[in-house]
């Protein structure tokens, strides 16, 4: 069997990766690294991942750095979870990665402009939200569009991918962003958070949460 | 059948990272070059191929791939031989890869345009985003020069694009007044990426199209 530890922080993208071990079913250990007191600098996680991020997966000792590649390694490893669509050739294979890295460097460090602007600069965050909030609304307006005719980002069928999607959108949300009049992602929200693998890694995660303020 | 491929690029953008891996795999190309002063990227046209308004994108056989990762790896996976990444033993080595290129696209190049183009960050002062960039910049190069220390290429002995990645991020940082000189094994790094033949035929292909692009607009 494989040994599975998850590196993560409840609330952030680890979120992501949280939900698709769940809909892969596997057993895993989750280990929360609290940002807030540093712990990504710690010697212990250093030695874990040198470049102090997370999510990271360990893999029967093994590290996945980066979301979108364990997303990707996942998939790989679980092809019955339904993680990503099958990709009849390497051009449908091509457009999924498209996909996955337009999220990781496009909509990520957007949201990280508006949701943690303290995170791009050492003055004034104020004008940075403001930038981010600019460069948010293009890319939840195109979501919105292309989600008018289809529940998922793929069609009939779920994909992790949703969940990547839902959780920049949200992570925007709590930056202040205003998803109001965007129906169709509304609508997508609501059958993200009725997705069951998606609630129990929220459960998962409240209780990383609880074992976090115990340790404090 | 060999691919009909058409690289939209721009002068000095991440696409030369792009040209240099078609030219790695030998494969012919046509070259647009996108003139984003001139907002060449919002034209109607462009935008159908490229809802984002971005460069690169690789035009295959007449359907489009944007991303420049999801076009790197596509090259590798249409031109093996050309090895642009290494060979993976597993899925789990394959997603080593995948991260590499993650962090590059997610961290690295975001931090990049911090130095290089703060303004793109802030409706304010671009000062503290040039400083935090910078900040940022500093911990990726101390931990990739440390790597660098221990092998020639990113990935090992055999250089991979994502050597050609990381120099990219170099150059344009130093485009933004970042002094390098503090990362011997970066320097060292940036200089074996400079001898690669392919890496200055795509510069010179690069350098010659804008040139006529910009004697068009005379």
């Amino acid at each position: 069997m494989t040994d599975i530890t998850l590196y993560h922080l409840p609330g952030a993208c680890s979120r992501v990766v949280m939900t698709a071990l769940e809909q892969c079913g596997v057993d895993y250990a989750d280990h929360p690294v609290n940002l807030m007191k540093g712990e990504q600098h710690s010697p212990e996680f250093r030695r874990v991942n040198p470049r102090g991020k997370i999510p990271v997966l360990l893999v029967d000792g093994e590290l996945i750095g980066e979301n979108a590649a364990i997303q990707w390694w996942l998939d790989k490893a679980y092809p019955e979870a339904g993680l990503l669509p099958k990709s009849a050739n390497d051009w449908d294979a091509a457009q999924v990665l498209s996909d996955l890295f337009w999220i990781s460097s496009g909509w990520h460090p957007s949201v990280r402009a508006n949701m943690m602007p303290i995170r791009w600069t050492t003055g004034d965050p104020a004008p940075v939200r403001e930038r981010g909030k600019e460069l948010v609304k293009p890319l939840v307006q195109a979501f919105d569009a292309r989600m008018a005719d289809r529940p998922w980002w793929y069609g009939d069928d779920w994909s992790i991918i949703d969940v990547y999607f839902y959780w920049n959108y949200t992570t925007a949300e709590e930056g202040q962003y205003d998803l109001s009049g965007l129906d169709n992602l509304a609508a997508h929200r609501a059958r993200v958070e009725a997705w069951p693998a998606f609630q129990r890694a929220l459960a998962r995660e409240n209780a990383a949460r609880e074992r976090m303020a115990n340790a404090a | 059948m060999p691919h009909d491929l058409k690289l939209f690029a721009a002068y000095t953008a991440c696409t030369r990272v792009t040209m240099t891996a078609l030219e790695v795999t030998g494969a012919a190309y046509d070259l647009h070059m996108i003139d984003f002063h001139a907002g060449a990227n919002r034209t109607p046209e462009y935008l159908a191929l490229n809802p984002q308004g971005k460069v690169p994108c690789l035009v295959i056989d007449g359907q489009p791939l944007t991303e420049n990762l999801a076009i790197l790896r596509w090259l590798h996976a249409a031109y093996p031989e050309a090895k642009l990444f290494p060979a993976a033993d597993s899925a789990l080595d394959e997603a080593r890869h995948l991260a590499v290129l993650g962090s590059l696209g997610s961290v690295w190049h975001p931090s990049v345009r911090a130095i290089k183009v703060p303004f793109l960050w802030t409706k304010g002062d671009p000062a503290g985003v040039k400083a935090r960039g910078e900040e940022i910049y500093r911990g990726l190069l101390d931990q990739l020069d440390s790597e660098l220390a221990e092998r020639r290429w990113c990935f090992g002995d055999e250089w991979s694009i994502a050597d050609t990645y990381y120099w990219w991020a170099y150059i344009n940082s130093e485009f933004g007044g970042f002094d390098l000189s503090p990362w011997q094994n970066v320097a060292r790094h940036r200089a074996d990426n400079e001898a690669l033949p392919q890496l200055q035929r795509a510069l010179a292909k690069e350098r010659a199209a804008h040139e006529a692009m910009e004697a068009a607009k005379q």
